[in-house]
């Protein structure tokens, strides 16, 4: 009874223990909404100069550096050429042997006259026939193509023919590395064929020269127009160009020509223009480049090197400075050349397969001169939908800028369909103020600056939702609100902080 | 079984920088059950012998929450973490404590005025000290500490121990009795936190990071191998499970190195059988440990003021992807020497009164327990209804830890040879959580034999025989 009762009694005990355990919610669906942390992240801390900023980054020469330091914006085009075999090109010789020896003339048109060739490749082709009914050994050679000093010789044996039929024999051999000789305008080919007890022979003979191609060749070439494919250079700092102007001190406009072309040629500047912001379409004018451009040419102890020829248009000798200063972002060269120029047959002309001349033009733009709210801007697609956490942003950057110039910067928000969203500042703000300089445009100290931006939750959940492009706009002033010119040299520097918090 | 015990009282991590123990009201008040005499080894045992089963049982405290419930009921009628107002009243120092008791085996027996005892048990006990810092950076973010610095480095304990318990106790006449109990102890697990500095600073400027650490961590694991990296990074920290040590540790081969002992004291004094005084100091000792021990430090002043510019820039293109990788690597971690570390237990005392009025027992008691972090100090009411080698039921009131809404309810009641008890110490959290603050749940069983025999032997201790008033005629 005792036990019955005891059991009854642990019974009724888990009973009313169980029905009294309370139910939880440990979903923590209700803790997106209470919690919301925000996170002060550090994300940039940089201080640098040009200099070491420019030794980190690959410009492709688009920077460079002068003895005093001066930075130098480099717009380059991509060289454009002709090369040797596409100049002298050696016709085929076919031709009946009628007589023997037989002196061959070369094709060439007065007075082009091509000497020594040394051949690349080229075959030798030899064909012959005989009604002698023994069997005749015949010997051709070219005396005036020959390998190592040796004429070209090779022997060959007609087979006895019927007396009625003929029995033929032909061959072709490759030439590489063989050399021609077309000294005095013409070469000589030859044979001898006898019996075999001796007496001479009657053949029928005929030879090629084929598919010729030099890897060298010399005498003088004549008078030969060469033409430059069209050549173009894009100034990207000028492709997104908004508004304002700027001057440079010294732009250089350059034209450089590599040339391992063994003789004169002569390049006409047939049009350089430029795309301009301003004024549309600008020519470049210059008296220097007016009466053509001479080469500089290798002698023909020099062969497989170049000579540099180098024609610099700057303010002094041409409309370059005007030409900049109307925002020109494309540039378009059309340049001719023409060998021999002077017609002076005396002077030993000669190319190799390599030869080819190259131009090149490069306009040079040394930071020194002055911008007015030179204005930049760019369309970018944007996204942050994918932020889903994020409920809010704010960005802080700290500067101290070593270089005289300010940099304002506006980010616009858009729609797909160019809806302005928001901005990141309520107005166009310069997040880098301009250092003093003297009189020379040289730096006399560092100014800073510190801008915060702020996306609150309702602002950075209309940009997760509708924002899908940005509108990027910056300008560029120098000191003084672009008034005075400014030089920047490499070793100006640049202290940037950036910090974020991150609200999620 | 053993096995089952040892894997519960080890993964259940829970909650003293020294090793400390459960808190028993409840228990202490139930002396129709053996092991109450855990909590004062001078009770007199209330049969002539006993074993002791499975008698497991929890305690989980916080502190550092003043009023603030923990949960709040939802509409729904559940309940629902109340992070928002924990996070805005919570003290300087939130302080988790748990700790985990299963005891596996006892026997005792009475030789005269001796009762013996023996016993063997699993103890865990963590303790985690969070600063309020801690709580708030996490809510908050480090956005609310910008321009100051902030120091949360949480201090941790964890201790996993086999005791195996001698007891005795010796009963005077005229209701006087006392215990002791040499334990040795065999640590399993020791685990803590010697410096617990972590501050962070986030700078106004551009909120530069900086963190300050002296921070180190001493563990001692025979199934858990802990090394620093070579890079130093946290997260690259390896930590290799030995399974063949665990299998050893689950055969009950425990580890050799760890060492310790541990004594109680108890003394009773029951003028009248419906009267007892108690007092005992428990815990008195220590663990040594020398076996696999190892640690790991961070010492030092780690600073990311934002990528440089070969870290932002890879060619012509700008990524602060690497911000994450550098703020999730600041720190660094070396080896510290792994010196072999003694904890001591958190010294005890329960003084308590108890009187019996028919089948109610009236008990009050006081409870102190010395820890590192200071002085836990408790008091308790008790009313039961005692059917002496039947059942009984009961109530304890309680002050614990600054707090006075712990009501707890135990019973106890035998099949036979067999006797149940279970208890809760604050039986509020079962059913209103918003009010878990502290609870005990103990459960468990035990085979005694003898108690109608001991019920005369103590009333004989307690009455003794009445001195016969003197014959006036042999005068």
């Amino acid at each position: 009874m005792k036990i019955k009762i005891n059991l009854l009694f642990m019974l009724l005990g888990l009973f009313a223990l169980s029905s009294c355990v309370p139910e939880f919610n440990f979903d923590n669906e209700d803790l997106d909404d209470e919690w919301k942390p925000g996170y002060a992240i550090p994300l940039l801390d940089v201080d640098l100069s040009l200099e070491d900023a420019l030794s980190r980054i690959n410009t492709n020469g688009f920077v460079e550096v002068d003895e005093d330091n001066l930075v130098i914006a480099v717009y380059q085009s991509s060289r454009f050429s002709i090369s040797g075999n596409q100049f002298i090109v050696i016709p085929d010789f076919v031709l009946p042997i009628i007589s023997n020896p037989m002196t061959v003339p070369s094709t060439f048109q007065s007075p082009i006259e091509l000497n020594n060739i040394l051949l690349k490749d080229g075959r030798v082709f030899f064909s012959a026939s005989s009604l002698e009914t023994a069997a005749v050994n015949v010997t051709f050679t070219i005396p005036d193509l020959s390998l190592n000093g040796a004429p070209y010789t090779r022997s060959y044996t007609i087979p006895a023919s019927d007396g009625s039929t003929p029995e033929e024999i032909s061959d072709t051999v490759s030439i590489p590395e063989y050399e021609l000789s077309f000294t005095g305008g013409d070469f000589e080919v030859a044979y001898t064929a006898t019996l075999t007890n001796g007496q001479a022979a009657t053949i029928n003979a005929a030879f090629g020269l084929i598919d010729l191609e030099q890897s060298y060749i010399d005498g003088y070439f004549g008078n030969t127009v060469l033409n430059l494919p069209t050549g173009e250079t894009v100034l990207d700092l000028f492709a997104n160009w908004n508004q304002g102007n700027v001057i440079f001190e010294d732009p250089k406009f350059i034209f450089r020509f590599y040339n391992s072309y063994g003789f004169p040629i002569r390049f006409t500047v047939d049009s350089v223009s430029a795309t301009t912001n301003f004024a549309g379409v600008v020519e470049l004018q210059s008296s220097v480049i007016d009466n053509g451009i001479d080469l500089n040419f290798p002698a023909a102890n020099q062969a497989g090197t170049s000579s540099v020829t180098t024609v610099t248009l700057d303010a002094n000798n041409s409309n370059v400075e005007d030409l900049i200063s109307n925002v020109p972002y494309g540039f378009y060269y059309g340049l001719y050349g023409e060998s021999n120029p002077d017609n002076n047959t005396l002077v030993n002309n000669f190319l190799t397969d390599t030869s080819r001349v190259e131009a090149e033009v490069s306009i040079e733009l040394p930071m020194y001169g002055s911008a007015g709210q030179f204005s930049l801007q760019d369309t970018f697609d944007f996204d942050v939908s994918e932020y889903s956490d994020v409920d809010r942003m704010s960005f802080k950057v700290n500067t101290e800028n070593g270089f005289p110039f300010e940099v304002g910067m506006q980010v616009y928000f858009l729609t797909s369909d160019n809806q302005l969203v928001d901005s990141l500042f309520s107005e166009i703000t310069p997040v880098l103020a301009p250092a003093p300089v003297d009189g020379d445009g040289n730096v006399t100290s560092i100014q800073t600056a510190s801008h915060e931006a702020a996306f609150d939750e309702t602002r950075f959940a209309t940009l997760k939702d509708e924002a899908r492009r940005i509108v990027l706009v910056g300008y560029i002033q120098t000191t003084d609100g672009g008034t005075v010119p400014v030089k920047i040299y490499s070793n100006y520097n640049l202290k940037l902080q950036l910090g974020a918090i991150i609200g999620i | 079984m053993k096995r089952i015990h040892i894997i519960i009282s080890i993964l259940c991590l829970s909650v003293g920088t020294q090793l400390g123990a459960q808190q028993e009201y409840s228990m202490h008040f139930m002396r129709d059950v053996w092991n109450s005499n855990y909590t004062n080894p001078g009770f007199m045992p209330q049969q002539t012998w006993f074993f002791g089963g499975v008698s497991t049982g929890a305690s989980l405290s916080f502190k550092g929450l003043g009023d603030t419930p923990l949960f709040i009921e939802e509409e729904d009628g559940r309940f629902a973490p109340n992070y928002q107002e924990i996070i805005d009243n919570v003290d300087e120092e939130f302080r988790i404590r748990q700790n985990i008791t299963a005891d596996q085996f006892a026997f005792g027996f009475r030789v005269k005025r001796l009762f013996f005892s023996l016993n063997t048990a699993t103890k865990v006990s963590t303790q985690v000290t969070l600063p309020r810092n801690f709580f708030e950076v996490g809510w908050y973010g480090n956005e609310a500490f910008i321009g100051e610095p902030v120091e949360f480095g949480p201090s941790v304990s964890f201790d996993a121990y086999q005791e195996f318990g001698l007891g005795v106790n010796y009963m005077f006449p005229k209701g006087i009795a006392v215990g002791a109990r040499a334990k040795r102890l065999v640590g399993i697990i020791g685990a803590f936190t010697d410096r617990n500095q972590l501050t962070l600073e986030t700078g106004e400027s551009h909120y530069e990071t900086n963190i300050t650490t002296d921070y180190s961590v001493n563990i001692s694991s025979p199934f858990i191998d802990i090394d620093a990296p070579e890079n130093g990074r946290i997260f690259d920290i390896d930590t290799r499970f030995d399974s063949l040590a665990l299998d050893n540790l689950l055969g009950f081969n425990l580890p050799s190195g760890n060492g310790g002992w541990a004594f109680d004291f108890g003394a009773t004094y029951a003028p009248s059988p419906r009267f007892e005084l108690a007092l005992s100091v428990l815990d008195l000792g220590y663990l040594n440990y020398n076996s696999s021990v190892s640690g790991l430090e961070s010492s030092g002043t780690f600073s990311f003021d934002g990528l440089g510019f070969d870290e932002a820039v890879n060619e012509n293109s700008v990524s602060f992807t690497s911000v994450y990788d550098s703020l999730q690597n600041l720190l660094t971690v070396t080896n510290s020497s792994g010196n072999s570390f003694r904890k001591t237990l958190s010294p005890k005392l329960y003084l308590s009164a108890l009187t019996r009025v028919g089948f109610f027992e009236l008990g009050g008691m006081m409870y102190n327990e010395f820890t590192n972090d200071g002085l836990v100090a408790s008091f308790g009411l008790s009313a039961r209804y005692v059917q002496e080698g039947r059942l009984s039921f009961g109530a304890v009131y309680a002050y614990h830890d600054a707090r006075f809404d712990n009501i707890g309810v135990n019973t106890s009641f035998r099949l036979g040879p067999l006797q149940f008890h279970f208890l809760v110490d604050n039986i509020f959290p079962l059913f209103q959580p918003d009010r878990f603050e502290y609870t005990n749940i103990r459960v468990g069983t035990n085979f005694i034999f003898g108690t109608k025999k001991m019920k005369k032997i103590r009333r004989e201790y307690s009455n003794p025989p009445p001195v016969l008033p003197t014959n006036p005629e042999e005068n």
